[in-house]
């Protein structure tokens, strides 16, 4: 495995500024995530995990600090942050698929809009990568038609399809149905298991065991513990992380 | 769907309503002592042979009623989506100004921008009465057709937005590619309702003497007396008008809409 750090962040801060309230969300997050690391980002609701996760490519932007993906910082222009786009996929929460569209005309979207690539080159990609997530029967279904489980490894397949060095996965299995959220994981583990680079954002711990090397616990803005996943949960060294262990077990 | 007990009452509810609509109507006509005489509309709509044939003044004012309605729709919507975009803006001069210009068209009766668009503006740039109008109609559409797109864009759904933002797609493909599709189809219904009105709101432009389909119908009372017959038959023709419009808004919403199904 290769040791060259893809992403880096250095002293993020991040302020959401309203007229009446401040609202200090990442205060100083440090990290470096190497090249084909599993990183679990983990921390009760409001510690800016998400946060934090999308100002990696930029859908937030960030009140000070730096933040660089394979070298590329997005202040330098416009061009930058769209390669830093270019080398990014990302997951929601909310699939986020496009409704307008059927699942393959989804997936073909990037190889043909950023990539550049013909609408042929672009559908095959796309069958391929459909086939890869299991759902070869269901291209030509629009996302309202497909389970949750299906379309969030349609918006998978989307996010494989322009060949991104990273992939950021934004709580991918929190709005799942609790039968569903295995098919999803599986392919996640898959794609891990190919040496993708990947930012997992989560508050399932069996996932982020069964996916990751490496564990951040984020509370309050703050990188609070951080580790191997396995002696993290096994062994917390912090109270703040035993007791968020322990509440998410019980739940 | 209500359940079986209650789609009863509801079939109920409607019977009862139709009954009592119904009722005042037929016993109102059944008191009114008017000699009903339709036939002194024949030469409005169509021309005797003896006076050359062809359409009647009724159908040239319901023609002149569509063309202006329709050129009105046209620059209106050109000019509302100027605005709308102004509207969508962070920058905030342009989008004051826009704000301005909305509320000016919006909250003033259209009657009065009419009279302004003809006796004052038209006198000093010499406008004819048919400019004026459609002047008047174009602005007055836009500014709902303004408020439409930005109320469209205002609630669409974000993490689409970021979806394709994380896909790496310009601005000009995202809104291309994924907001103008489904936009569309959300403005689609409000955008033939506000359609739908502007044609009525033509009615007005009678007052600066165009010969659209009311004032044609004003100058036939004043010959015939003949007022039950002519705004019946009138407002039949707009009804069948913007019927079809409604209609057409309707097939085109069907269809746009399919793709959102499964």
């Amino acid at each position: 495995m290769s040791q060259e750090v893809v992403v880096s962040l250095k002293e993020v801060n991040k302020i959401f500024r309203t007229p009446k309230t401040e609202h200090h969300v990442l205060k100083g997050i440090n990290f470096e995530v190497k090249q084909g690391e599993v990183v679990a980002l983990i921390g009760p609701s409001g510690s800016g995990k998400s946060t934090c996760l999308r100002t990696i490519n930029a859908l937030e932007t960030i009140t000070s600090g730096d933040v660089e993906v394979c070298g590329i910082n997005y202040r330098n222009s416009k061009k930058s942050l769209h390669m830093i786009r270019r080398n990014t996929g990302m997951i929601f929460q909310r699939f986020e698929l496009f409704p307008h569209m059927t699942a393959i005309e989804n997936v073909a979207l990037g190889p043909n809009l950023v990539l550049g690539k013909s609408k042929d080159e672009s559908y095959k990609m796309a069958k391929d990568l459909l086939a890869r997530v299991g759902l070869a029967n269901h291209m030509d279904k629009f996302p309202k038609g497909l389970s949750g489980g299906q379309q969030q490894r349609v918006a998978i397949a989307r996010a494989l399809a322009i060949n991104p060095k990273i992939l950021l996965c934004d709580e991918p299995t929190s709005a799942l149905d609790p039968e569903l959220v295995d098919e999803v994981v599986d392919i996640l583990v898959d794609i891990a298991a190919t040496g993708m680079t990947m930012i997992v954002v989560t508050h399932e711990l069996y996932f982020a065991q069964k996916v990751s090397q490496r564990t951040m616990f984020l509370e309050n803005g703050y990188i609070v513990e951080q580790g191997d996943t396995k002696k993290m949960f096994a062994a917390p060294k912090t109270e703040r992380l035993q007791s968020f262990l322990k509440r998410i077990t019980h739940q | 769907m209500p359940d079986k007990k209650l789609s009863i009452y509801y079939s109920f509810l409607s019977f009862f309503v139709i009954g009592i609509i119904a009722f005042i109507i037929v016993r109102s006509f059944y008191h009114l002592d008017y000699q009903w005489d339709f036939s002194v509309l024949g030469p409005y709509i169509w021309l005797p042979s003896s006076d050359g044939g062809g359409p009647g003044l009724f159908l040239q004012g319901l023609w002149i009623t569509i063309k202006m309605s329709f050129e009105g729709i046209l620059f209106g919507s050109i000019l509302g989506i100027i605005f709308g975009i102004l509207l969508t803006t962070n920058e905030k001069v342009s989008k004051t100004a826009a704000l301005i210009y909305v509320d000016i068209f919006r909250n003033t009766p259209v009657l009065v921008q009419l009279y302004v668009a003809y006796f004052i503006v038209g006198t000093a740039f010499n406008l004819s009465g048919s400019v004026a109008g459609v002047l008047t109609m174009s602005l007055f559409c836009s500014a709902y057709v303004a408020e439409i797109f930005r109320g469209t864009l205002a609630n669409f759904e974000k993490g689409q937005i970021d979806a394709a933002k994380a896909l790496g797609l310009s601005p000009l493909q995202i809104a291309r590619k994924v907001i103008a599709p489904q936009a569309l189809r959300n403005m689609l219904p409000p955008l033939v309702g506000q359609f739908v009105s502007l044609i009525k709101d033509s009615s007005l432009l009678s007052v600066v003497a165009i010969p659209e389909l009311t004032k044609e119908a004003q100058n036939a009372v004043t010959v015939t007396f003949r007022s039950f017959e002519t705004w019946f038959f009138i407002a039949l023709l707009y009804f069948v008008v913007n019927t079809l419009v409604s209609s057409f808004g309707r097939y085109l919403e069907k269809r746009l809409s399919v793709s959102l199904k499964q």
